[in-house]
């Protein structure tokens, strides 16, 4: 199973397309991911959590062309994950 | 719920910290994320030594490829990949971080205002519509009962 709830307010159409590999996909076999530079959300296919190498490689062609329409709309793109001061990943229990 | 997308159990049958780490992979630039457990002390190691791997792999990716743009976005996403914050400190104003493994009880006391919400324990549909009540509109639910592996052999 997979999306089981996709709220019309989002004014999201149907049926959604795959951002790793293009394809169609139906609610059932999609994931929620990254969102785009215009703030919409993207989707994939479920199966590529299956292939890593895929997985990696599809979302970072995503954020290349992603920051390539930043770019071309003449903005930075924000790094939501950049913190100053943060100078490695560590584990705070 | 909220105006909120909410995934159930994507990972397949037996989803494990492996998918859990793989699905955070797709979700951690979208801004926080929250992961609620029943036991967040013992999930958080777990999800991070997956994490880790995960960050190899990108590194891996990142050496066998001859595309300049895919080096670039791999060398950046790896560097913020290891700068990643995890904690299970709460509520999130006073314990700044990318990544919460709290409990529910933590999570009904002072709700998350993240854009991604893990649900990897039990919890009653009115106990999530308080979790949920502050996530930003167009936000991601998760719900996923992960697979304990035994961490010993059984005995022979």
């Amino acid at each position: 199973m997979a999306i089981i709830d996709l709220p019309a307010e989002l004014h999201i159409s149907l049926p959604l397309a795959c951002s790793v590999c293009g394809v169609a996909l139906p609610l059932d076999k999609a994931t929620a991911g990254l969102v785009t530079a215009d703030g919409q959300q993207a989707f994939a296919c479920v199966s590529h959590f299956l292939e890593v190498e895929l997985l990696v490689r599809g979302w970072a062609t995503f954020i290349a062309e992603e920051r390539r329409h930043y770019l071309e709309q003449g903005k930075e793109p924000e790094d939501l994950l950049y913190r100053q001061g943060v100078e490695d990943a560590w584990l705070d229990c | 719920m909220h105006g909120l997308i909410v995934e159930d159990n994507s990972f397949g049958h037996n989803p494990s910290t492996k998918d859990l780490a793989r699905h955070l992979y797709t979700r951690v630039g979208c801004g926080q994320v929250v992961i609620a457990a029943d036991t967040p002390i013992t999930l958080l190691p777990t999800l991070r030594k997956q994490w880790f791997k995960l960050v190899r792999k990108l590194q891996k990716e990142r050496a066998s490829t001859l595309n300049g743009t895919l080096i670039y976005e791999f060398s950046q996403t790896a560097a913020r990949m290891q700068m990643l914050r995890f904690t299970t400190k709460w509520p999130e104003d006073e314990h700044p971080a990318n990544v919460y493994v709290v409990s529910v009880e933590h999570l009904l006391h002072w709700a998350p205002e993240c854009r991604t919400l893990y649900v990897t324990c039990s919890v009653e549909i009115e106990e999530l519509d308080l979790i949920t009540a502050l996530m930003t509109r167009g936000g991601l639910i998760v719900l996923c009962r992960l697979t304990k592996h035994p961490t010993s052999k059984p005995p022979s």
